[in-house]
């Protein structure tokens, strides 16, 4: 289903977990090879494609704008956990490739299965990596 | 929403490849019921000079014209073959009898014309001589006139042309004249030529034609559709909708549509793409298409549209 061998896929993984955790500051790294690395109870499938799994600093993707109100008066809460998707700049990936991404990921805390969100790594050629949030489901922009 | 008995269908002329709609009411009842915009691309008689307002007809894209056909609420007409057999079909006494009928009309329009625009230059005169900038002049000339009469006396002298039978400007927008060979009279042939006077147009009862979008293109279109979002082309964001959540009057639009079929590669750097330039205009970039389950599955089982949207994550 993808151009790239699992050893490929892996490599690149290797570049995205050293630029989440020295260059963004990433914590709480966690690799996910298999779905039972997702859910104890899974099967020890591997998953469509090697993935990250970690705490950005802060929260990555807020559907309102920060409450001015809560902010100053108690802690921030700690950011949600994400799930990071490796890619290759120069992949091609088709709609039934993004969806068993998905289907493997486990329903969020809220139970709403369209807020299942990933964050696209795409490494190019010179290492440089930049990152994409990907929703499934209709999913408002943050800004609108 | 559809009522295929009380309404009767929309038409929607087949000119050229594209789908146009020339009337109006229909144009309303699209928008309000079935949050179709279309474009509009006629150049206005009274500003020609400029794109940016343009009137009728209101195209259609392709989806459009075909959800609406497969709703049963309009029908595709072949514009050159309508034309043609209603000529055809028109014996003399209907010719005469349509003919008779503009007459009354204009003569009745003429006359309430006149009606008001004596009403209109009396006021205007009135209006002057009160404010005293009122010098024996008549208001014939509208360039000579004070900025206090302009309007009164510009309606006046548009409509006086039509007395004179060398106008109707503000008819314009409605029609278009044409000329007998005495050159005496003018008549004003609608736009929305559904109708020529009491002679319903012809039309060919199975039209041969149905709009055939990519089935890819259509799915999503029809899936966004009924979720109750607007869609208009999208050209000038560099996809193919853009999707508003409700009349693009009021809202500013949210995605960026691709639609993909469920096994068309698509490339990174064209993820990478969208998801700038949809972050850059506070929109996500949204890829969809219709889920096929298994390559070998049996066709039974439902299919649906999937949707996928993608925005910058705000680091790297």
């Amino acid at each position: 289903m993808t151009t790239a061998g699992r050893s490929d896929l892996l490599n690149l993984r290797s570049v995205v977990l050293s630029n989440l955790q020295y260059q963004h500051y990433w914590t709480n790294i966690k690799l996910l090879d298999t779905r039972a690395d997702l859910d104890e109870k899974a099967e020890t499938d591997s998953l469509p494609r090697p993935m990250i799994y970690g705490r950005p600093p802060e929260q990555l993707y807020n559907p309102e704008p920060a409450s001015t109100n809560e902010s100053s008066s108690s802690e921030k809460p700690p950011a949600d956990m994400e799930y990071v998707l490796p890619v290759h700049l120069t992949e091609k990936l088709t709609l039934r490739a993004w969806a068993s991404v998905f289907d493997t990921l486990p329903t969020p805390s809220g139970g709403d299965a369209s807020k299942k969100r990933i964050v696209v790594a795409v490494v190019s050629g010179d290492s440089t990596v930049v990152y994409y949030i990907m929703h499934d489901g209709i999913v408002k922009p943050r800004q609108n | 929403m559809a009522d295929d008995t009380s309404k009767p269908r929309i038409c929607i002329n087949h000119v050229a490849g594209r789908y146009l709609v020339y009337d109006v009411n229909d144009i309303a009842y699209l928008r309000t019921t079935w949050h179709m915009c279309g474009t509009l691309f006629g150049t206005l008689p009274q500003a020609q000079q400029q794109n940016i307002f343009l009137g009728l007809p209101l195209e259609l894209m392709q989806e459009e014209a075909r959800l609406l056909v497969d709703q049963r609420v309009a029908m595709i007409v072949d514009d050159s073959l309508a034309h043609r057999d209603a000529i055809k079909a028109l014996s003399e006494t209907d010719k005469a009898d349509i003919l008779a009928v503009k007459i009354q009309e204009q003569d009745k329009l003429m006359l309430a014309n006149r009606e008001e625009s004596m009403k209109k230059k009396e006021a205007a005169i009135e209006n002057a001589k009160a404010s005293g900038k009122w010098k024996t002049k008549p208001a014939k000339a509208p360039g000579a006139s004070t900025s206090r009469t302009e309007e009164g006396s510009l309606f006046a002298s548009a409509s006086d042309t039509i007395v004179d039978g060398g106008g109707g400007e503000e008819l314009a927008s409605t029609g278009q004249r044409t000329s007998p060979e005495d050159g005496s009279r003018q008549y004003i042939i609608p736009m929305a030529s559904s109708a020529i006077g009491p002679h319903h147009l012809r039309l060919p009862q199975e039209p041969n034609h149905a709009p055939n979008p990519p089935e890819a293109r259509y799915q999503v279109y029809k899936h966004l559709q009924s979720l109750g979002y607007f869609m208009s082309p999208g050209l000038r964001f560099g996809c193919q909708y853009v999707a508003y959540p409700g009349d693009p009057l009021r809202f500013h639009s949210h995605f960026l549509v691709k639609s993909l079929r469920w096994d068309e590669e698509l490339s990174i750097l064209d993820l990478v793409g969208g998801g700038r330039l949809g972050t850059g205009v506070k929109k996500a970039w949204m890829i969809s298409g219709l889920e096929q389950p298994d390559k070998e599955a049996d066709e039974s089982e439902v299919q649906d549209v999937r949707t996928f949207c993608i925005e910058w994550a705000g680091f790297g």
